[in-house]
Formats: structure tokens, C-alpha cells, sequence
């Protein structure tokens, strides 16, 4: 498997949890105040999140040290187009909705939860589409 | 399995002729190990410009490496 199939999958699955985490501390906040938390409140897990994604990298570029430092070639550039091409018409869709429900409902902390969400979305739909790619002929 | 394309090849013929692994044919037209193989199961068309280099690694023509089988 080529490094950048494994950081897509790394990536899908910490994308996954982070996005369940995220929003399911944000719907247990909400719960137990009755009010949306500022996004400043929550923002506690986001730097460990990140920290946890470079360590995953370091520890497979540190498997396959060849492999981390091969540059992306022609089909891989092709993946990536086309993978960050669909993840772009997600993020759009996401903060259309996200715009439209603001303009309904005017809560600006449902336009930054929505806007937030629908950017890691695109980001997981985008590594997703890179392991979809990368199995099937392009 | 991935759906096939279009354009056939001859390329695992001529690398396994040329005693070549993926990894040194990938080296030799600047592709990767897994971008080789996918182009040997058919699951990825090359770039014109990489059909010319792994012809010319293996000394052909390029319509002896590739055909097109629509």
C-alpha cells in the first residue's frame, strides 16, 4: 500500500473520530446547559486531535521511510484532483445549508457549528474518495 | 477488482522479459511501485509522456507496449 493510501486511511479514520467527538461534546454541552457552547469552549480537543494526526504520520513515515519520501507521481496527482474535487462540492453544499439555516434562524453559533462541520466533512469525504480512487481504475 | 480501460499493454510481458521488478521500472519513468502495477491490471492509463519512457526503457516502439482495446 503506498504512503499516501495509508495517510488517507489515517486520516479517514481520525477525521471519523474526531468529527464524532467534536460534535457529540458539543450535543452533551448543549444538553446539559440547554444552550449551544461558544465555539471557544470546545475548542479544548482540537489541539490534541492534531497533535494525535502527526504522531500517526511520524510513526508510518518512520515504517516506511522510502515510501514517505517518494514525491506524489501522475495517477496519484490524478487521485487527489479528482478526490479534492468532489470534497470541494461537499464543503459548498455544507455551508449553502449551513447560510441557509443562519438565515432562518439567525444563530450565529449554528452558522460557525455548521460551516466547522461541513469543513471536516469535506476533509474526511475527501481522503474516503482518495481510498475509493486509489482501489479502482482512473 | 477494479474495471478495466480501454487501452491494453504489454508491460508486465516486457518488464518480467527485461528481468525488471515494478519497483525498478517505476524508478526508471518516475512512477510509483503501485502506479507500475496498476498500469500492468490495466486499472490506470499512463500519461502519453510515461508511455514513451517505459517504451523507451524497454527499447520498442510504444505500439508494441500499448493498444487500444475499446
Amino acid at each position: 500500500m503506498a504512503f499516501q493510501e495509508k495517510s488517507a486511511w489515517i486520516m479517514s479514520v481520525t477525521f471519523l473520530v474526531g468529527i464524532l467527538s467534536y460534535f457529540s461534546a458539543v450535543a452533551s454541552i448543549t444538553q446539559d446547559t440547554g444552550v449551544m457552547p461558544h465555539p471557544a469552549e470546545v475548542s479544548f480537543g482540537i489541539y490534541g486531535y492534531i497533535l494525535f494526526i502527526i504522531i500517526c504520520h511520524i510513526v508510518i513515515a518512520s515504517l516506511a521511510p522510502k515510501d514517505a519520501d517518494t514525491p506524489t507521481d501522475e495517477r496519484e496527482r490524478k487521485i487527489f484532483d479528482r478526490a479534492s474535487h468532489i470534497s470541494a462540492d461537499v464543503l459548498g453544499i455544507g455551508v449553502f445549508l449551513a447560510l441557509g439555516f443562519y438565515f432562518f434562524n439567525k444563530d450565529g453559533n449554528i452558522l460557525f457549528y455548521g460551516v466547522f462541520f461541513s469543513f471536516l466533512f469535506c476533509q474526511l469525504v475527501e481522503h474516503i474518495a482518495q481510498i475509493v480512487l486509489y482501489r479502482r481504475a482512473i | 477488482m477494479p474495471k478495466k480501460l480501454p487501452i491494453t499493454n504489454r508491460v508486465r510481458e516486457l518488464r518480467e522479459r527485461h528481468s525488471m521488478t515494478q519497483g525498478d521500472l517505476g524508478d526508471a519513468i518516475g512512477v510509483t511501485r503501485q502506479t507500475v502495477a496498476a498500469i500492468e491490471q490495466g486499472a490506470y492509463s499512463p500519461s502519453l509522456e510515461s508511455a514513451f519512457r517505459i517504451a523507451r526503457v524497454f527499447k520498442v516502439g510504444i505500439e508494441e507496449v500499448f493498444e487500444w482495446d475499446g
